[in-house]
């Protein structure tokens, strides 16, 4: 058995973790190299590869799997390098995509503009100018065929489409999900007309119910398709001369792995894997320590990204906002709000004090950088605070500026509101973690959950600076940083597994046939196992789960319930009322009221790799010195804190706070009262 | 009052937002109804002690208003008796307390703490039927409240805690949607206790004084943000007429909403003296929706710097109107249509005169001419072979239409309505819901009102019954017909008319997109009143596109030729409302069109000149002209437009006694104002 190999790359850094043979974790990162990724991939390694004392090409040609989370995905729609897509309809539904339900027009906006209504537009669509066609056909909602297809009329549509030189089709016809006869004549059609024209139909790439998000997902995909199918080629194609011998698997937003020939044919659903990483290296953690409902923190520097994982499993979405446009894709639930340490502080004209959403970002970066940013950020108050030493930033490759910092915060927030400095730092980093704490809360209980039945995780290069102020504003009374922190994606893709994630809208009423819904589960069992099996993928090795979203007829929110095979019609109706009184709360469904299925979901998963990550025994309690004392500001008086490096910290080591630990990527503050614990995988627990 | 640090008041103010988006979230949660989970038409609010909305929830403002409204009146009237005590909730859905109309129910519930009253905490929700002589909304033909479902003024439905069984009972026999009702009710419920509790959890660890220290002072933050935006511009007034037309008893009738802004240091007043008496009819408007429309219209303007505080922003708005008119109503005056009618014609009126002031006040990237027109809408129930009964609302063409042109870029297409979540459902989702097929649904060409910016585009839909003999019943509830309902600035034209057609099995005749409002064999149903569609008849809806800014003629030909290219606007329209003239390309030839514009502006300068009292009517005017600079110190030639030179979209205007009128620079001939005109006596007179 190789080593298991991720890599995530970043917009500034392209992380990397290695797994060893014998379950031992290694980390490094490199800069991102925009214009061609391999090379940053590749330096990523290397620098592992020094750690590890081993070369990158003997460790890929052994590598057991080698993943990769990438946003080249993403990159290309904000810069707009897409194909020149043409797009056929349904005739009379041409404009779906421009009316984009009306919510087109201010959804996806960050949060700053979302009341700045006068300055609401809709996204630009996929399709290149003039590029859509309707087509005389039309299916109705059971399926029926209205009108057959005009072959003609599309076969000279596609013509069209080809003098407009479009490289690329999307396809999408009213009710495609139900009965695709007639999309899957056109592809016919279009092949014979124009060889080598990709197509894409909506009913192969997001059969689901609703023409708009439908056809914005098939053009997306069109759009990305050739563009990924060279990008990952160049990556592999690379990877290979430096001796990989396995297949080069990618990250999906759906949180598992793929192999890279299937995201060069549906790019689509690795859209949104940037932030998942995280999400699902904490599932592997939270197995492994044993927590069933985790919250996962990411505080970086302009963002804090927060995933949910409830019964194990990340909360998925079937839809997601992207760039502005709504795609059908199963995602990883990931929300974001503008609040990292390079948010920025100021005080307006009216004496409020305000922390950010906008941000330094890493350039220019907070005052203390020195790299000429001139606002105060989160940052900058938690190094006058002492919370962030000076030289505890990027392995001390560079040493921050305490008086720079102290300078901006005196000038810009303390005396414009007439307080001394050390309470302006402190009321900034309160209001900070308030927003968070905040955040947290309304996201638990949106989804039906009390946030103090959670356990917290935090990463990213901020998320260990603040969870312990969070955590307790939010009654949570444990958490984690895992060991991994500062490449916390990374590590999720290395450890991820094969997932294929399969949506089929089937829509039912009660009373329901039992027969119906398995013929439905069976018929998609069926046909992920085919695509296991075409992956060289063996189906019998797969773990099966089924999920039905359902509603009360005449309400409209859907609620998704866990189907098993058992099941009867009677036993999902019962599943349903006890799901939606989970979520509603107790006595919020109508007894007797009658249900509908809309859309069935098949989750499957396999093992990338076998391997299992060292534990150490927790019996070697050991007292670590600190490596130092210095102080810190938790109130307005200084408090003597000791502080720990985290490599001297061995399992089994407990201490009291107040105290902070450092390690070459992160800082982690633990809080008068708390309680810090290393457990056997080296990651640290905070009780409150 | 405790001193409040600014760390604490952020915190604590981001805590509150945070609290209402909760109650929000149960709110939704809990009632689910189609209405509240799709059109977000719910909303819910905190207030202070002396029941002003503090914070308030991202949906529909009105419906916070409303709760507003409903404290001050159990303050007043409940305090003695039945009392006003912990634990106690108060239900209203009464139109002349606090809501806009009938199937708007608000409960509010006020917060005690330290033995204090800290406040109130309030929920809204738009319930499908609250009784009267039709199902849904609206009772046709009725001529006074007594004719619609009764409204009931505030009841104190949870009495410590316990929900009154026998005042519930009341209320859900008022309805013909009671197991819906209940549901809904419950959620009110549910919000109000959620907020009520963590807003409880903060006067535990904070003091009760110091939360409602944070909630004056957030109101008096947003008052003096607002306050600081308005005396940045140069004091003025400016005057707008909107109209409602309202289909009653075989005729039409057109009410005027006249209004005067005044705008002086940082306060504004709103005058809508002389506005038309109130109609024997269901479209009024009551003092509490009145003052909440307008409101509503400031707070979406300056959405962008001031946060979602209606008592902040009330307080620079003085409000007046004269009691029994059609926008501040006298009881018994039916008001059960009044969140899409007179309230309109207000909001219209509102969002016009304050753009004016804003372009006034070099501000114009913050301005725009309406966000909407009127709506049309109808509901419609149906039974399907096995028995099963689909009742639903059309809101597709309302809340499709297109935005008004703002002051500096065109209006948008198909996305009218000033709140962020405003949506329309999927084709697919309304078809398997309902019996309906959608023959298409497609953005309105040349529905845009012409201009120098244009309004956005319309949306256009053919419907039919499918998998049904019949839709027995369909019932029109529509403004917008036959009145111009979006204002027109500085020389651009109104958008187009909100049209609804029957053609009788039109279906078997025609091809897939069968629909034009210009189809001789068009049937016209009466825009309040009833009608059935059977197999094989098409119904055909346009929603209207947004009013112009500035002279047609002044646009940019490349962006006239662009929305020929994307479809928006018809060649012959292109060449009629903006003088642009086809080229060998098909789309536009540069030196004809220079050629026509001078001939259009010619022609302009050699029309008759209107009589004195139109030319009155054009209103202020921009000292000088944007096209040649010459002063319009001396005025300008004010010149009639026929609804027929504008083409098919107008043509609903023709016979109406709607003028477009236009003022000219009588020395280049470019439009510099523009107005929709009813003559004074054609319009129902004031009070």
């Amino acid at each position: 058995m190789g080593s298991v190999v991720g890599i995530d790359v970043g917009g500034t850094f392209t992380d990397c973790v290695v797994v060893d043979d014998a379950g031992r974790v290694w980390m490094d990162k490199a800069f991102t190299t925009p214009s061609n990724l391999a090379e940053g991939i590749v330096a990523a390694l290397a620098n592992v590869c020094d750690r590890l004392g081993a070369e990158v090409d003997a460790v890929l040609s052994e590598a057991s799997v080698f993943a990769l989370g990438t946003t080249s995905l993403i990159n290309r729609v904000v810069s707009r390098r897409g194909a020149r897509v043409g797009f056929i309809t349904t005739r009379g539904h041409e404009d779906a995509v421009r009316i984009g339900r009306v919510l087109s027009r201010s959804e996806g906006l960050p949060e700053q503009l979302h009341y700045d209504v006068a300055a609401w537009n809709k996204p630009e669509p996929l399709f290149v100018e003039g590029g859509v066609r309707g087509v005389v056909e039309r299916v109705d909602s059971k399926g029926a065929v209205v009108a057959p297809l005009d072959e003609e009329g599309l076969l000279q549509v596609v013509g069209e489409l080809r003098d407009l030189g479009v490289d690329s089709i999307a396809v999408m016809f009213l009710w495609s999900f139900l009965n695709p006869q007639h999309e899957l004549r056109a592809r016919e059609l279009i092949k014979q007309a124009a060889p080598g024209l990709p197509v894409n139909l909506s009913s192969d790439i997001a059969p689901t119910l609703g023409e708009f998000e439908r056809a914005n997902t098939t053009l997306m995909n069109a759009y990305l398709a050739p563009g990924a199918e060279r990008d990952f080629a160049e990556i592999d194609a690379r990877l290979r001369e430096h001796g990989l011998r396995q297949p080069l698997l990618l990250m999906q937003s759906n949180g598992g792995l793929a192999a890279s020939e299937e995201l060069r044919r549906r790019p689509v659903t690795g859209l949104a894997a940037g932030p998942v990483g995280g999400v699902v290296g904490v599932q592997r953690l939270a197995a492994a320590l044993g927590v069933r409902n985790a919250i996962c923190t990411d505080m970086g520097g302009t963002s804090f990204d927060v995933g949910l994982i409830v019964d194990g499993q990340p909360r998925f979405s079937g839809e997601s906002v992207v760039e502005r446009h709504r795609l059908r894709v199963p995602t990883v639930e990931v929300t974001s709000i503008g609040a990292g340490g390079g948010s920025i502080a100021t005080v307006d004209q009216f004496g409020e004090l305000h922390v950010g959403p906008h941000s330094a970002g890493s350039t220019p970066g907070p005052v203390c950088y020195g790299a000429g940013g001139s606002e105060p950020t989160v940052t900058d108050a938690n190094v006058v605070l002492g919370r962030i030493g000076p030289d505890s930033f990027w392995s001390g490759r560079r040493t921050l500026d305490w008086e720079a910092a102290l300078t901006a915060i005196t000038e810009r927030v303390a005396r414009p509101l007439g307080m001394d400095p050390v309470r302006a730092a402190l009321g900034i980093v309160d209001i900070v973690d308030a927003r968070m704490a905040d955040l947290l809360r309304t996201m638990t209980i949106s989804t039906g959950y009390d946030p103090r039945e959670f356990v917290l995780f935090a990463y990213g290069g901020a998320g260990p600076v603040h969870v312990g102020a969070y955590a307790r504003q939010l009654g949570v009374s444990r958490v984690y940083v895992p060991l991994y922190a500062p490449v916390q994606s990374a590590f999720g893709i290395a450890t991820g597994e094969f997932r294929r994630h399969q949506t089929r809208a089937a829509p039912m009423r009660e009373p329901y046939r039992t027969e119906a819904i398995r013929e439905t589960c069976a018929a998609m069992e069926a046909s992920t196992q085919a695509d296991w099996g075409a992956a060289a993928l063996d189906p019998n090795a797969a773990l099966y789960q089924r999920f039905v979203d359902m509603r009360f007829r005449h309400q409209v929110h859907e609620i998704r319930v866990p189907l098993s095979p058992e099941d009867t019609a009677e036993t999902l109706v019962q599943r349903f009322f006890a799901s939606y009184e989970q979520a509603f709360g107790k006595g919020s469904a109508v007894a007797g009221s009658p249900t509908e299925i809309v859309t069935f979901h098949l989750v499957s998963t396999l093992p990338a790799a076998a391997y299992s990550l060292t534990r150490s025994s927790d019996d070697g309690r050991i007292a670590p010195a600190p490596i130092a004392t210095r102080d810190v500001y938790f109130d307005e008086k200084p408090t003597a804190t000791p502080v720990f490096a985290l490599a001297n910290l061995g399992p089994g080591t407990t201490l009291e706070g107040p105290l902070i630990v450092e390690s070459p990527n992160t800082t982690v503050v633990v809080h008068a009262g708390q309680t810090v614990e290393v457990d056997g995988y080296s990651n640290l627990g905070i009780m409150a | 009052m405790t001193s409040l640090d600014p760390v604490t008041f952020e915190i604590l103010r981001h805590r509150l937002v945070t609290i209402v988006n909760e109650g929000a979230i149960s709110l939704r949660n809990v009632s689910g109804s189609p209405t509240v989970a799709l059109s977000n038409d719910c909303n819910v609010a905190l207030l202070n002690e002396r029941g002003e909305a503090v914070v308030v929830g991202p949906t529909i403002v009105t419906h916070a208003l409303a709760c507003s409204y409903a404290c001050n009146y159990v303050d007043e009237h409940c305090a003695e008796n039945p009392g006003v005590n912990p634990g106690d909730m108060f239900f209203t859905n009464d139109p002349y307390v606090a809501t806009p109309h009938q199937t708007c129910t608000v409960v509010v519930a006020p917060m005690f703490a330290g033995g204090r009253r800290l406040g109130w905490t309030g929920a809204g929700i738009h319930v499908a039927d609250a009784g009267g002589s039709t199902p849904g909304q609206v009772s046709l033909g009725a001529q006074s409240v007594w004719d619609e479902g009764l409204p009931m003024p505030p009841v104190r439905m949870v009495e410590g805690g316990v929900l009154r069984s026998d005042i519930e009972a009341d209320w859900l026999r008022r309805s013909r949607t009671a197991a819906q009702n209940a549901i809904d009710l419950r959620a009110k419920i549910a919000a109000n206790t959620v907020m009520q509790h963590r807003v409880m959890e903060l006067a535990e660890r904070y003091g009760p004084d110091t939360v409602a220290a944070t909630m004056e002072r957030i109101i008096d933050s947003v008052e003096a943000r607002l306050r600081g935006i308005l005396r940045e511009i140069p004091d003025g007034s400016w005057s707008e007429e909107t109209y409602l037309d309202y289909y009653d008893r075989g005729g039409v009738e057109v009410y005027a909403c006249r209004l005067t802004l005044t705008k002086q240091g940082d306060s504004l007043v709103f005058d809508f003296s002389g506005s038309s008496r109130q109609a024997p009819g269901v479209i009024n408007v009551t003092r509490p929706a009145l003052e909440g429309y307008v409101v509503r219209a400031v707070m979406a303007t300056f959405g962008y710097a001031v946060p979602l505080c209606p008592a902040g922003v009330a307080r620079v708005c003085d409000v007046r109107a004269e009691r029994g008119s059609f926008v501040d109503c006298d009881w018994p005056g039916g008001v059960c249509k009044g969140t899409t009618s007179g309230t309109y014609a207000v909001f219209h009126a509102v969002t016009s005169c304050i753009s004016r002031m804003l372009a006034d006040g070099r501000m114009p990237d913050r301005a725009i001419t309406t966000w909407r027109s009127h709506m049309p809408l109808f509901d419609f129930a149906a039974f399907d072979a096995q028995g099963n009964r689909f009742a639903g609302v059309f809101t597709d063409c309302g809340l499709g239409q297109g935005s008004g042109a703002r002051g500096t870029q065109d209006g948008i297409d198909t996305g009218s309505g000033s709140e962020p979540e405003v949506t329309v459902p999927n084709v697919e989702t309304n078809e398997l819901r309902y019996p309906w097929l959608y023959l298409f649904r497609r953005q309105g060409r040349d529905s845009a009102g012409a201009g120098l910016r244009r309004g956005g585009v319309g949306i256009e839909v053919g419907l039919t019954p499918h998998g049904v003999d019949e839709i027995g019943s369909l019932v029109f509830h529509s403004h917008g017909l036959d009145c111009p309902s979006s204002p027109p600035f500085d020389g651009g034209y109104p958008g187009s008319a909100n049209v609804l057609q029957v053609f009788r099995q039109a279906r078997a005749a025609g091809p897939m997109d069968t629909g034009s409002s210009s189809a001789s064999d068009a049937e016209t149903p009466p825009s309040f009143g009833r009608t059935s569609l059977r197999d094989g008849d098409v119904l055909f809806c346009s929603g209207a596109g947004g009013s112009g800014w500035g002279d047609p003629l002044e646009r940019p030909v490349e962006a006239v030729a662009a929305d020929v290219a994307s479809g928006l606007l018809s060649v012959d329209a292109a060449l009629q409302l903006y003088g642009v003239a086809p080229g060998s390309d098909g789309i536009a030839d540069v030196v004809l069109t220079e050629e026509r514009r001078a001939g259009m502006r010619r022609q302009r300068l050699e029309a008759p000149e209107a009589d004195p009292e139109v030319v009155q009517a054009i209103g202020a005017l921009p000292q000088a002209c944007p096209r040649c600079s010459q002063s319009l110190a001396d005025g300008v030639k004010v010149i009639e437009v026929d609804w027929a030179d504008l083409g098919a979209p107008y043509a609903p205007f023709v016979g109406t006694g709607f003028r477009l009128i236009t003022g000219v620079c009588r020395a280049c001939g470019a439009f510099v104002a523009s107005r929709n005109y009813l003559p004074p006596k054609l319009a129902v007179p004031p009070v």
